[in-house]
């Protein structure tokens, strides 16, 4: 059935022709033989070229131009914010405005990294990023990975219904519950645990405290897996976790481990490469958010509050006058360009595990 | 020992609840008490005093009607009906070109050839950009640096990004209409969001297409499927769940991203801005991000009704 129909072309057809002349009975020959009878033959068709084969060299190259050209226009798309900060944060001010200059300054100059570094405090600004944002989602990624195996491999009653509750957490967005966290933070008092004290102890424990503004605020929900996509990073380790084969657990509980043990002897070192490319997305995201800095941490300054604010102090320092705007374009790139320059650090660092993390298709595990 | 009293099963779920307890005492104090606390706000006035806030429920506290916030929000607000109707198209917009793109970007950054690696890399990077302030800075100087003027993130690059004026220019003059010069030089601006949105669903694509074995492909070849068939019958059955996994990530992140008063998520910074902005009207915000929510999960079980359930078409 499936020979009759089967249609060989380009240097099959050579083959099939050569086979046919010399020995009728192969002409039936199944697939696999014929590969390496293909293989044998590759001299020959170098020897005789062949029309069918040229027309299809011809339409291999041109798809691969059409590829090219393709990924090429598209990556400049993409790359080219960052083209032009760059560009823009080197230049010299006053050839910001000059027609003649484009992407590559006359000269170069580090004045507007030196201006920025000052006006944003930008020293101030990344340590409190690092202790407000990047220390939490270090927390936040450690606890999700234990409560995404706990999801993943134990079964208990009312796990269907709970696993819900995880995915009702990533679709109602943060500004739902943002009046009612802000009360629990301005009067933090948990499960009414310090006002109790507060009564038993006859007032030397305070009977609610207020967090706004204090490192707790990011770290207390980071230590309880309810910061910002904390359900999308236990959806995403659940999942990795169901893929990976059990024997290897059964392994370490013959050992003698008790299952904290076997989490973090064996599950663990396998999930290195999917943890850290959610670590990546988490520090990106808290990074550059907004909204959680402004609304809970607001006095102190993160990247992302004084980056925002920036502009308005660049026209303050300059007076507001029209001719000045040349001078707060190029420090603006500047500082978007400082903004994010420990994140592309990290990037360059952590590709090359994300491109292993999506080959062996740990990202979906569906 | 009183483990040793425990069965087996009873063990297994002791040890289930450990793992999630973090979890569940984190939803508890800052997803559950929250959401039910600002349905509370929903329904009532809150008063700021000088000690902190004094909640009056509406029709028991006082004599307004239990759902004045909601009435009031549906029936007199001019502007947060159409703040939503702005969400909502921008979203499925995005939704649409975003699985598309990544899509048709995944399956052509999968086929071996040299040099994908690097692509991929550069495809990814967005991810680090397209978000928050950044974000913002550079769809401001996107559109010119006049939309968000109202705003701390104001025009920041006027001389940045696709100015594509001068083909405006030679469009009109070539006696093209207005309306579809506008149109195209709108996509045009467009096309960098949607591209720097896409990083994450090209990377789940890519990671759904490294499960097709080579050899399908191949024996697919040798049965004198083209490419276009192939793709069909082989690589979309497998991916279609990944579409449904992007459709509802796309939306989310659509949902979730904050924006400004005329730019990006719209909705998003009109129920902060009530919420803790200049006017500090808890209970209104409330109300507003309620019927927010009560959208965003219309949309996700739209798309499970329409796409996520296993369909008879795949298998055929």
């Amino acid at each position: 059935m499936r020979n009759k129909f089967f249609k060989l072309p380009g240097n099959d057809e050579l083959i099939r022709q050569t086979l046919s002349q010399e020995t009728p009975t192969l002409q039936r020959v199944s697939s696999s033989k014929l590969h390496y009878l293909r293989k044998s033959l590759g001299a020959l068709s170098f020897v005789i070229p062949r029309r069918v084969d040229l027309r299809r060299r011809v339409v291999s190259v041109l798809m691969s131009v059409f590829r090219h050209s393709i990924l090429i226009g598209l990556s400049f798309v993409v790359m080219y914010p960052l083209l032009f900060m760059l560009s823009n944060a080197v230049k010299p001010y006053a050839q910001a405005r000059d027609p003649a200059v484009i992407w590559i300054p006359k000269s170069v100059t580090l004045a507007n990294f030196e201006d920025i570094i000052s006006i944003m405090d930008y020293w101030g600004s990344l340590l409190n990023t690092l202790l407000y944002t990047v220390l939490p989602t270090v927390l936040q990624i450690g606890v999700c990975l234990l409560v995404g195996y706990g999801f993943a491999r134990f079964r208990f009653p009312l796990k269907k219904p709970l696993f819900a509750i995880v995915l009702l957490t990533v679709i109602v967005p943060p500004v739902s519950i943002s009046t009612g966290l802000f009360r629990a933070f301005y009067a933090f008092n948990p499960f009414g645990l310090l006002g109790f004290l507060n009564s038993v102890t006859g007032g030397a424990v305070p009977a609610s405290v207020n967090l706004i503004g204090s490192h707790f605020v990011t770290v207390i929900p980071a230590l309880f897996a309810a910061s910002l996509r904390s359900g999308v990073y236990i959806l995403i380790f659940r999942q990795f976790f169901i893929s990976m084969p059990r024997e290897l657990e059964e392994a370490a509980r013959i050992d003698g481990c008790g299952p904290l043990g076997t989490f973090a002897s064996v599950m663990l070192p396998n999930a290195q490469n999917i943890a850290l490319t959610a670590l990546m997305l988490a520090v990106v995201w808290n990074w550059n958010d907004y909204y959680t800095a402004a609304t809970y941490i607001r006095s102190r300054y993160t990247i992302a509050t004084s980056l925002s604010e920036v502009k308005q102090l660049l026209q303050q320092l300059a007076g507001a006058g029209s001719e000045n705007l040349t001078v707060v374009t190029t420090r603006i790139q500047a500082a978007c360009l400082m903004g994010i320059a420990p994140l592309i650090a990290m990037y360059a660092a952590l590709q090359g595990r994300l491109a292993e993390s999506i080959e062996t298709a740990g990202l979906t595990g569906m | 020992m009183s483990k040793g009293y425990l069965t087996l099963r009873r063990r297994e779920a002791l040890h289930g609840y450990m793992f999630i307890l973090p979890w569940f005492i984190g939803m508890l104090l800052f997803f559950a008490a929250p959401l039910v606390e600002s349905f509370i706000y929903s329904l009532s006035e809150v008063k700021s005093t000088g000690q902190g806030f004094q909640v009056l429920i509406n029709g028991v506290d006082n004599g307004k009607g239990l759902w004045d916030n909601y009435r009031h929000m549906l029936l007199a607000d001019a502007n947060f009906p159409q703040q939503l109707a702005i969400t909502a198209r921008d979203t499925a917009a995005a939704v649409i070109v975003i699985t598309m793109f990544s899509l048709f970007t995944a399956v052509m950054l999968h086929a071996g050839f040299k040099g994908r690696n690097l692509y991929r890399a550069v495809f990814f990077f967005p991810v680090i950009m397209a978000t928050g302030v950044i974000y913002l800075l550079i769809q401001e100087g996107l559109a010119g640096g006049e939309t968000l003027s109202s705003t701390n993130f104001s025009d920041a690059g006027n001389a940045f990004m696709f100015k594509v004026t001068s083909i405006r220019d030679i469009m009109i003059r070539g006696g093209v209409s207005a309306g579809f010069v506008e149109f195209v030089t709108t996509l045009v601006n467009l096309i960098f969001s949607f591209v720097s949105k896409s990083g994450v669903q090209i990377l789940l694509f890519l990671s759904g297409l490294a499960k097709i074995p080579q050899s399908h492909y191949e024996a697919a070849k040798m049965e004198g499927a083209n490419s276009w068939e192939s793709f069909w019958k082989i690589t979309f059955p497998v991916i279609s769940p990944i579409i449904f996994l992007n459709v509802v990530y796309t939306m989310l992140d659509s949902f979730i991203t904050y924006g400004t008063e005329k730019f990006g998520n719209v909705t998003l910074y009109a129920i902060q801005q009530m919420g803790f902005g200049k006017v500090m009207r808890f209970d209104y915000a409330a109300a507003m991000s309620w019927v927010y929510t009560a959208m965003i999960i219309m949309f996700v079980l739209a798309a499970y009704i329409l796409i996520g359930r296993p369909s008879s078409k795949v298998t055929e």
